[in-house]
């Protein structure tokens, strides 16, 4: 998992003593969204892995388009501003409480970064290079560490 | 025995692709499709014991449930599991009252496909 913030304890005492909520609306999207990218990460990971072959550099390059796929919805969901939040449906929501969007931009953003890194530490100058299992067990723990983390928020939210 | 059918459906092409794969190693006949109506089709046609229905399609004329309903009238027998979202709890009620034979979570992984698969074709009688 990322490396967990100094203050999360705090935050989600803060969580559940302030009754700060998600929208079920956007759960549902995100669920949707994100259910989809991870679980398709993670089936191109088990496939290699258990068939004990290296990921080759074409399959490598889905990971990243799912991973960039994630970003742009946790980026999309984490918007400031009530005027530019991006899905009109949720426009008579508030926009992510801040704490909210500090455990998201936190939690998911790093380890969608350390899996892209898993996928780049196997380029070098002649392009994408195969990915080993080492790193493909990786990716697998990012993964998880995404699923653990919605639902843990999730659960922290139903109040 | 003849090979078991098992047919994928869902509307990120990489789930239906690498699910596929995964299946056709441990030895099944696979079948895709990433939207409902092609399901339907390829169910009509092929008859696989085991359907793999993501609930939520939201690109597709009809979403998993109503993929359901048709497979089971066409077949009430046939075997579906249906790929939820923990907040779908409206669609699952609908899936069971379709007669949905088992429900998994996405973000998916292998172990838990596994485990459903396993259950369906055991209580279905379909791996003796």
């Amino acid at each position: 998992m990322a490396n967990p913030m100094p203050n999360e304890k705090e935050l989600f005492d803060r969580i559940q003593n302030e009754h700060i909520t998600v929208a079920p609306g956007i759960w549902d999207m995100l669920y949707n969204k994100i259910g989809d990218d991870v679980s398709a990460i993670n089936l191109l990971c088990q496939f290699y892995l258990t068939n004990k072959q290296e990921i080759p550099p074409a399959d490598a390059e889905k990971i990243l388009t799912h991973t960039m796929d994630v970003k742009r919805i946790i980026s999309d969901i984490t918007t400031v501003s009530k005027d530019n939040f991006p899905f009109p449906e949720f426009k008579e929501n508030t926009p992510l409480h801040p704490i909210i969007r500090d455990l998201f931009t936190h939690y998911v953003n790093n380890d969608l970064y350390i899996i892209n890194l898993s996928v780049y530490d196997c380029s070098d100058p002649q392009g994408q290079q195969p990915l080993t299992a080492r790193h493909i067990q990786k990716i697998l723990t990012h993964t998880r560490c995404i699923r653990d983390f919605l639902e843990k928020l999730r659960k922290a939210t139903l109040t | 025995m003849s090979q078991q059918k098992l047919l994928i459906v869902d509307d990120e092409p990489t789930i239906v692709e690498f699910t596929q794969k995964i299946y056709e190693k441990k030895g099944y006949l696979t079948f895709g499709a990433t939207d409902g109506v092609t399901a339907v089709e390829i169910f009509k046609k092929e008859r696989p014991q085991v359907n793999l229905i993501d609930i939520h399609m939201p690109y597709s004329a009809i979403d998993g449930v109503e993929v359901l309903r048709q497979i089971k009238e066409i077949d009430p027998g046939a075997a579906c599991i249906m790929v939820s979202r923990i907040t779908e709890k409206q669609k699952v009620e609908d899936s069971k009252k379709y007669g949905a034979s088992a429900y998994i979570l996405k973000p998916l992984d292998l172990d838990e496909l596994d485990k459903a698969i396993a259950e369906v074709t055991k209580e279905g009688g379909l791996n003796g």
